[in-house]
This record gives structure tokens, C-alpha cells and sequence, in this order.
């Protein structure tokens, strides 16, 4: 599972463990269903203590994402996966249209001129021959 | 509740004129990664050694799964693996025979663990101590440690001076004693984002005190890092209520600060600034802050 | 300091002004003392010549306070390797301040005993030699890293030197016959003489340079070349030695660290019995030829070789930038105290004697060579045979035990050096001159018997006072079991039985002997009972300071 810590941007390192696990659920890079590795592996991968990994797999759980199974390790939760995605793709874009707009206030545009400019560069990317959309992942 | 692994209470050591700890309490219970930062000379030692009895509570008390380590040596370091920060090994013997000599005062010896480890590490048994690098000495140290699975591994700056490569045997060393059984590591590190990472609860040692201790994630919550701009230029830093440290110059400041985010907002709009961004502080910020010379009135809580 | 020369100088001078003020001062101290003692006995012309030989043997061990700061062998300057200086500097300032310093340590004493007594210490000839010979030996550990190559040159050169010089001058042999009378006629120097001795430095200087240049330069090719050749056997002998190397045993800790004390020294211990015992035939063949007195001198003191090698070394301390230390790795052992010490102490006894054993055998085995024409081994025969049986074991029993105590409070006096060595120093200093000035005063008249028996009654008091104190002290601490406490009492009253009735059978009470004295005597047999406990005790304040 490809996961990367950042300790400079000041959030907490199980948060974006959380953060990039739903990510990975709500994007199907992890199918319903996945296991997803044990804690130990997973510690020892990202070196950091492994009840990191614990709480967040406890967050993962309480939040429905994932089901752990006695014994059997941790698994990418079936049912309800996908209102669970669609919630969460909702979640994750509006995140990042939260982020845009606290930045255009801050450089003194309003909505209707980030609307605008929204427009306009979703118009230039059509003119290009594969309008994909890369999105950037979350951490 | 059961029984802390290590209970340190009020305990006090000083060397001649210097103190070296000051009425230190430290309580580390099973199954959970300790980290001690501080400046050199800060006393991370100086308690590391009085919880193998190296050193002797000349006031307050030390207890090692219960017992005085000065009492009952065995009792203790049966239990314990330690790496020193000089990594001392007997130079004349060779890695095997280090490996024996080691098995022979504990009797939950895994010889197979220890092979293992001397295969990953890719160790020369026939091999004297004396003629080891300094990072094959370290990691012919870690085995010797943690070989044992020890329910208490202890690490005097196990990080310092390595390359990458055994940096990262030690991290793995560390994360399998507490993964596998639940067993107990203290470390101490001057590589903040490996303190970060590695430990569940971190204790700041600055003068022989206890400066700050908590999880991660407690001490994080209580310290923010925020950008703040005045509306004029500023010759000299700015005092905000709250700030442990204040770097920056002109119209730019960014500052280090604990308390009420509330009332440095406050404290920072009467100087007629503006909170541009606050995030929470990484370790080595508030480490920065509260120890460096930056750092404002840090007895003022 | 306006110049790189001057800057080692005041170098220099840091690193061996210590030494060498204690030096001289001892030397004073020391001189003026023996002296005044031999002169109220009138023995004062033997002392004189003691006197000269021990100052010249000791103003060489000046060399010994820059060489102990470092393990490194070869070059113990070897920091200045990367200062902008010529190799000729680097090598030559030092040598040239080891003969001044070591030809000084031997003036200033000299000038004063010569002074106070009226004593012709000789001057110039013999500051001359001690400063040729101090650049010789300088020479000889400095050109090169190879530890055997050093110890072998110094004896050659060392050897030659003397040879040479007594080809030349077979008339100032100093042989039995040395007076403080004859010393102006034995060290009447010519000038050819000092040419010589000048020439011999020079020469040293010389070497000394050009293998501190090699090891600048990271290439000590004579080492190379010789361990290139010593290679071939040595791998040869490594794998024999592999195919003896015993392994750790794993079974316990005690094993485990008989083992390991055995590696670390008994086994040299037993490395030099087998040596001296080889050299002791050789020293009797050159009595026997030469009549020399050394031979005899080194055949005496061989049984002090093994003892020195091995309570040097017994506690294992690790020394790190000159000073030593217990180590983290031995101080973190899962394993008491106690035990720790005592297998320390049992392996370096042991092996002492097993020394003692090949040193004996060897002995015995030479005596057919002694220049008595054989009388030596029916005397010894006839000395042994005239003791019982039961008699011989309990003498060898009393003193075994005694040995090991004196071993144990060696160990307790290098563990408190290491713990506060300022005071050990000053506590030694401070007996030694105290029992000093009583022996002057006894021996002057000042003093009457009844004070020297006031001495006697309170070290009598003060033995079971501190044997009482050690005992609460470690079984306080839980460094002894009360078990192990009872074990050692019944030995020492094995041991006490045992004294007692090799006293009495003896008939040894001498109507000479005061109550004082026979009080001493009595609670002196607590030492050993004393030493059980002191060790481990003394040992475990080093280990949790």
C-alpha cells in the first residue's frame, strides 16, 4: 500500500494514514472487500510505532471503512461501500474547494470570479485532446 | 491498573556543582515506544542510567518492573536490552562469541532470532568487535539487545552518527519489540522526525527537568505554528501572549505558541497584526521553541 | 606562541608537567628519606648506590605520562599529522624535550642529595646517558605501529648499547664493587665518551623521524613487510588456534564469565608463567657463566611477573582517553555483584598459581644449573622434608588465602582509584609519609614504645571495626546473601583454626613479642574476612554510582 508520512506539515501521522486509506477506498484503488495490510507490516513499512496504525485503523473501523476480522486481519469494509465512496468523493472535493476558496479570499477574488476562472481553464483543458483530470492525491 | 514497566518518581542527581536531574518523574507502561529528546547534556542519560542502576537514586526513587535496579541487578537487566549511545562491546571478542557470551545471562535467548538478524545484517561471525564499523558495531549491538526479546529495550541515542541503512535496522528493531509481544522500548534521539514517528509519548528534558511530556498527538494539539503580519514594520519581536518563540523580521513574523489559540488571536490583533495561518507545530519547532535560544519566556506555562 | 615549535613545546610541557613535578618530588622525597634512614643505620653507601640506579630508572619513565594518554601504538602525537609542519618538527621537538626533561627529572634530585649529604651523585655523565637512552627508547616505540617489533628493537637496541659500551670501556664496569667513593673515577667521562652518547641520540633522533614520516604518510612499510612475511605463519596459527578456540559456554553466567575472564586475562597470566619460565634456565646459564648479578636479581623477582600481569588487568576496566573506567557492557551484565568480583578475583588467583606452578617446575628443573656445584636442591629438599605433611598443606592453605586477599584488596584499591582516584593518591600519599616519619622518629630515638604500640592497639581495633561495617554495608545493599555471609565466616574460622595451630605448633610465642603486637596479629587474620565483603562492595560502588 503505497502511503507517505510527512512529519513537517503538522498533521497528525495517523490522520494521514485515515486521510489516505479512505482516499485510496473512495477512489477503488482498494476494492471492498481488500484486505488491507497488518499493523505490524504497516508499521514497520512507514517506521512509526504501530499504535499509530492501530488508532488508525480503529478510526478506519468506527468510521465503517474498513471491518477487522478476529484473527484474520483487516479488510476493506462490503457493504455500503458504495454510498460510502460517494459520500467520501464528496468529502474529498469539497476539502479541496474549501482550501481554493480560503485562498481566494485571501488574494481578494470572490466566488463568482473564481466561478470564472473555473470556467475558463475547464474550457482551455477541453480544447486538449484528452481532457483527464489528474487529481492530485490527498495526503 | 497494572504495574508500570518503569516508575521514576521525584528523582533528583546532581555531578559536583552541576544538576543533572531535577525532581524527574517518568512512568512507562507495557507496550508503548518512549521517546527522550533534549540538548545534549539536557540529562536523557543521566536517566537512562539510573533505570539500569548505573547510577544509583541518590534522591527519589527508580523502579524497573517493580524492582531497584541497584537491589536487584539481575532481576532488572535479565529483562532489559540496552544500547549505549558509544555502542561498548568487549573489542577483543568475536561476533559469535559476543553472541554466546550474551546468551549465557539470559536464559529467553533466541539464537535463532539472533541469527536471523546476523544474516539480515549480513555480520562476518568470525569477526572481532575491534575490527567492526561504526554501523556494523551498532547493529552487532542491537542484536546482542534485543536477541533476548527483552521486555524492556532501552536506546541511548541508538540513531546517532548512522547511515540510513542502520538507521533503519534499529526503527525495525524497535517497531518488532513492541508489534510481536507488546513489550516496552524508551529511546533517546536527537532526530526529531524519528521521535516523531517512532514514539507513542515523549518526554522534553531541558536542564535536568521535565520540560513537556505527553503523546504526540497531546503535545502537538497544544502547540500551533502560525504566520502572523503586522500592518507596519517591526524592529524587534513582537510580544504575544502565549508565544514561545517569535522568528521572522519586517511585517512577517511566525511564531511558535501554546494556551488559548483565542487569546493569542486576541493578543495578536491588539499589536495590530493578523493570524495568516496556523497549523499545528512538528516536534522539532516546539523542540526549537522551547529549548533553543529563540525561545521567549518558557517558564511562563 | 609566535611559532610552531614553541606551540609543541607548550604542548609538551602541559602533557608532562604533572608527571614530571611528581617525579621530581618523589625523587626528593624519596632520596632524602632512604638516605637519612641509612645514615642513622649507617648503611648509608649501599643506599647511595640504591639511590642512583633508582633515579635514573625512574627520570626514563618520563616517557611513560606522553605515551599513557593514548592506546595508539607508534606515534602518540600522531593529532599533529595534519598541522603545516615538517615531519623533522613533528618528530625531532619532542625528542628533543624527552632527553632535556628526562636528563632534568635526574639533575634536580641529584643536585639536592648531593647538596644535603655530601654524596658525589654523579652529574653530567649520567644526565647525559639517561637522556641518550630516553631518546633510544622513544625511538625504538615511536618509529613503528608494530607493537612485537617495538618490544624486540628496544631490548636489541638496549642490549647492543650496553654491549657496545662495555667492549669500550671494559674498566668502568660498575660490578659488585660500587661506592659512592668510586663514582667520580667510574663516571670520568671523556670527551670521545659524550661523542658517543651524542651520536647514539642523534641517531635515534634520526630513525624516530624518518618512521614518524612513514606513519604520517599511512605507509609503516617495514611493518608491511614484515607482516606480510609473519602472515603466512600467522594464518597458519590462527586457524590452529581456531581449531583450540573454546567456545563460550552458555550454560550460566558464571561459566559463561570464567570463559570470558579467562580470555580477557588469565589467559595472558598463564602466557607469561610459560615465558618466564623459559627465561629462567637462561638467566641461570648466564649466572652460572657470567656470575652476573642481574640474572640472580631477575630470577628472584620472575614469581612477581605473573602477579603484575595479572592484577593489572583482573578487573577489566576499559580505558578510554586515559582514563579507566568500567564499562557499560560489564556494569549491564543480568549477574550480582558479588558473583561478578568473585569470579574476577578467583580466575586472576588461579591462574596466578598455575603460573606459579610452571615458574616453580622450571625453577627446580634449572637448579641442576646453579653455580653452587648442586648443593641448592638438596638444601631445598631438606627444608621442605623437615616440614610434616599436615604442616605443609595448612602452610600452603594460610598462604593461598592470605594471597587471595591481598589480590582482593588490590582490586579494592583500583576499584576506589577509579571511583575518586585524587583521594586514593592523597591516602596512600598520606600513610605512606605518616608511617615515614614514624619510622624516622622510631629510628631516631624519638619515639618510644609505648607510641608504636598505641599504632598497634588502634589498627588492632580498627580491623574488626571496618570488617563490621563492610559486612552491614553489602548486606544492607543485598550485594551478599546472609547465606553467603555464613559460608565465609566458617572459612574464616577454618582459616583462623589453622593459623592458630601452625602458630602453636610452631611454639611461636617469643617472649619479645607485646600484647599490642599479638593483638595485631589476631585481628589481622580478619583481612581476608574483611575482603570478602570489601570487594564486592567497593565493586558496586562503581557499578551504580
Amino acid at each position: 500500500m503505497d502511503i507517505t508520512i510527512t512529519v513537517a506539515d503538522g498533521v497528525p501521522i495517523y490522520r494521514q494514514i485515515v486521510n489516505q486509506i479512505r482516499y485510496m477506498v473512495a477512489s477503488r484503488l482498494l476494492e471492498p472487500g481488500e484486505e488491507i495490510p497488518p499493523i505490524r507490516t504497516l508499521a514497520l513499512q512507514l517506521k512509526v510505532t504501530p499504535n499509530t496504525i492501530v488508532k488508525a485503523y480503529d478510526e478506519l473501523e468506527t468510521a465503517g471503512i474498513v471491518r477487522k476480522r478476529r484473527g484474520a486481519g483487516t479488510y476493506v469494509s462490503e457493504e455500503g461501500a458504495s454510498p460510502l465512496a460517494s459520500r467520501e468523493r464528496r468529502r474529498i472535493i469539497e476539502q479541496r474547494v474549501d482550501a481554493l476558496l480560503a485562498e481566494a479570499h485571501q488574494l481578494d477574488f470572490t466566488a463568482d470570479d473564481v466561478l470564472g476562472v473555473f470556467r475558463r481553464r475547464q474550457a482551455e483543458m477541453g480544447r486538449k485532446a484528452n481532457p483527464k483530470l489528474s487529481m492530485e492525491k490527498e495526503r | 491498573m497494572t504495574e508500570h514497566v518503569v516508575d521514576v518518581a521525584g528523582l533528583s542527581r546532581r555531578f559536583g556543582q552541576k544538576v543533572a536531574l531535577d525532581e524527574v518523574s517518568f512512568v512507562a507502561s507495557a507496550g508503548r515506544i518512549y521517546g527522550l529528546v533534549g540538548a545534549n547534556g539536557a540529562g536523557k542519560t543521566t536517566l537512562i542510567k539510573h533505570l539500569l542502576g548505573l547510577l544509583r537514586a541518590k534522591s527519589g526513587s527508580v523502579r524497573v518492573f517493580g524492582r531497584d535496579p541497584v537491589r536487584d541487578p539481575v532481576g532488572v537487566l535479565r529483562r532489559v536490552g540496552y544500547l549505549s549511545e558509544e555502542r561498548e562491546l568487549p573489542e577483543w571478542m568475536r561476533i559469535d562469541e559476543l553472541m554466546r557470551y550474551t546468551q549465557a545471562y539470559h536464559p529467553s535467548w533466541d539464537m535463532g532470532y539472533a541469527d536471523d538478524l546476523l544474516d539480515t545484517f549480513n555480520l562476518d561471525r568470525a569477526k572481532k568487535v575491534k575490527e567492526l564499523s561504526k554501523g556494523m558495531r551498532a547493529q552487532t549491538g542491537l542484536v546482542a539487545a534485543v536477541a533476548h526479546r527483552p521486555d524492556l529495550l532501552i536506546l541511548d541515542e541508538p540513531s546517532t552518527g548512522l547511515d540510513a541503512v542502520v538507521r533503519k535496522d534499529i526503527l525495525d528493531a524497535i517497531i518488532r519489540t513492541v508489534a510481536d509481544d507488546g513489550r516496552t522500548v524508551i529511546f533517546s534521539s536527537h532526530l526529531l522526525e524519528e521521535v516523531e514517528r517512532m514514539s507513542d509519548h515523549v518526554t522534553m528534558i531541558h536542564n535536568g527537568r521535565v520540560a513537556l511530556e505527553g503523546s504526540v498527538e497531546s503535545i502537538r494539539d497544544a502547540h500551533q505554528r502560525s504566520s502572523v503580519t503586522f500592518a507596519e514594520r517591526l524592529d524587534e519581536a513582537p510580544k504575544i501572549d502565549g508565544a514561545l518563540s517569535t522568528e521572522g523580521g519586517g511585517r512577517s513574523w511566525s511564531v511558535v505558541h501554546n494556551g488559548s489559540i483565542e487569546r493569542f488571536r486576541q493578543s495578536v490583533a491588539q499589536l495590530g497584526g493578523e493570524v495568516v495561518q496556523s497549523r499545528d507545530a512538528t516536534l522539532e519547532e516546539i523542540f526549537i521553541a522551547r529549548v533553543g535560544r529563540g525561545r521567549l519566556s518558557a517558564e511562563a506555562e | 606562541m609566535h611559532t610552531p615549535t614553541t606551540a609543541m613545546l607548550w604542548e609538551l610541557w602541559r602533557l608532562t608537567r604533572r608527571g614530571l613535578a611528581l617525579q621530581v618530588s618523589m625523587s626528593i622525597l624519596a632520596g632524602l628519606s632512604v638516605l637519612t634512614v641509612a645514615g642513622i643505620y649507617g648503611a648509608q653507601d649501599t643506599a647511595a648506590t640504591l639511590m642512583l640506579m633508582f633515579l635514573g630508572l625512574f627520570s626514563i619513565t618520563s616517557l611513560v605520562s606522553l605515551k599513557g594518554r593514548d592506546s595508539r601504538a607508534g606515534f602518540p602525537l600522531y593529532l599533529g599529522y595534519s598541522r603545516p609542519v615538517h615531519t623533522w618538527v613533528l618528530a625531532g621537538v619532542p625528542m628533543a624535550y624527552l632527553a632535556v626533561s628526562s636528563a632534568l627529572a635526574y639533575l634536580i634530585p641529584a643536585v639536592v642529595l648531593r647538596t644535603a649529604f655530601d654524596i658525589p651523585f654523579p652529574l653530567a655523565p649520567v644526565a647525559g646517558v639517561l637522556a641518550a637512552v630516553t631518546v633510544v627508547i622513544a625511538a625504538v616505540s615511536w618509529w613503528t605501529r608494530n607493537k612485537a617489533i617495538q618490544v624486540g628493537g628496544a631490548y636489541v637496541v638496549l642490549g647492543g648499547t650496553i654491549l657496545a659500551y662495555r667492549t669500550l670501556h671494559p674498566e668502568n664496569l660498575p660490578g659488585n664493587d660500587f661506592p659512592p667513593a668510586r663514582w667520580p673515577e667510574i663516571f670520568a667521562f671523556s670527551l670521545a665518551d659524550y661523542g658517543f652518547i651524542a651520536m647514539l641520540g642523534a641517531a635515534a633522533i634520526g630513525v624516530a623521524i624518518v618512521g614518524v614520516e612513514r606513519q604520517r604518510r599511512g605507509d609503516d612499510t617495514f611493518t608491511l613487510r614484515i607482516a606480510g612475511g609473519v602472515g603466512r605463519c600467522a594464518t597458519a596459527l590462527t586457524r590452529l588456534v581456531d581449531a583450540l578456540r573454546v567456545s563460550c559456554p552458555t550454560a550460566s553466567p558464571v561459566r559463561a564469565q570464567v570463559w570470558v575472564e579467562m580470555k580477557r586475562g588469565g589467559q595472558n597470566v598463564l602466557a607469561v608463567g610459560i615465558m618466564t619460565a623459559l627465561a629462567i634456565p637462561v638467566l641461570f646459564s648466564l649466572w652460572n657463566a657470567y656470575g652476573l648479578g642481574f640474572a640472580l636479581l631477575g630470577t628472584l623477582l620472575s614469581p612477581a611477573v605473573p602477579v603484575l600481569v595479572g592484577v593489572g588487568s583482573m578487573l577489566g576496566f576499559r580505558r578510554r582517553h586515559g582514563v579507566s573506567d568500567l564499562s557499560a557492557f560489564d556494569a549491564t551484565l543480568a549477574v550480582g555483584t558479588a558473583r561478578l568480583v568473585g569470579v574476577k578475583l578467583l580466575v586472576t588467583v588461579v591462574c596466578i598459581f598455575g603460573a606459579w606452578a610452571l615458574i616453580a617446575t622450571s625453577f627446580w628443573i634449572s637448579l641442576a644449573l646453579e653455580p653452587w656445584g648442586g648443593r641448592a636442591r638438596p638444601g631445598l629438599v631438606e627444608f621442605l622434608g623437615a616440614m610434616s605433611g599436615g604442616r605443609l598443606v595448612a602452610s600452603v592453605t594460610v598462604f593461598v588465602i592470605q594471597f587471595a586477599a591481598v589480590v582482593a584488596s588490590a582490586a579494592v584499591v583500583q576499584t576506589f582509584f577509579v571511583l575518586c582516584a585524587r583521594r586514593v593518591v592523597l591516602a596512600i600519599l598520606g600513610v605512606g609519609l605518616y608511617s615515614l616519619a614514624l619510622a624516622l622518629a622510631v629510628a631516631g630515638g624519638w619515639a618510644g614504645a609505648t607510641f608504636v604500640e598505641t599504632h598497634a592497639w588502634l589498627v588492632a581495633a580498627l580491623i574488626p571495626m571496618g570488617t563490621v561495617y563492610v559486612f552491614r554495608q553489602a548486606l544492607a545493599d543485598r550485594i551478599l546473601t546472609p547465606r553467603a555471609t555464613g559460608a565465609a565466616l566458617v572459612m574464616w574460622a577454618g582459616f583462623t583454626a589453622i593459623c592458630l595451630a601452625l602458630l602453636g605448633d610452631s611454639g611461636m610465642r617469643p617472649p619479645g613479642v607485646s600484647q599490642a603486637l599479638m593483638a595485631l596479629m589476631a585481628s589481622s587474620t580478619l583481612v581476608p574476612l574483611a575482603a570478602v565483603a570489601l570487594a564486592p562492595w567497593s565493586f558496586n560502588l562503581l557499578r551504580h554510582r
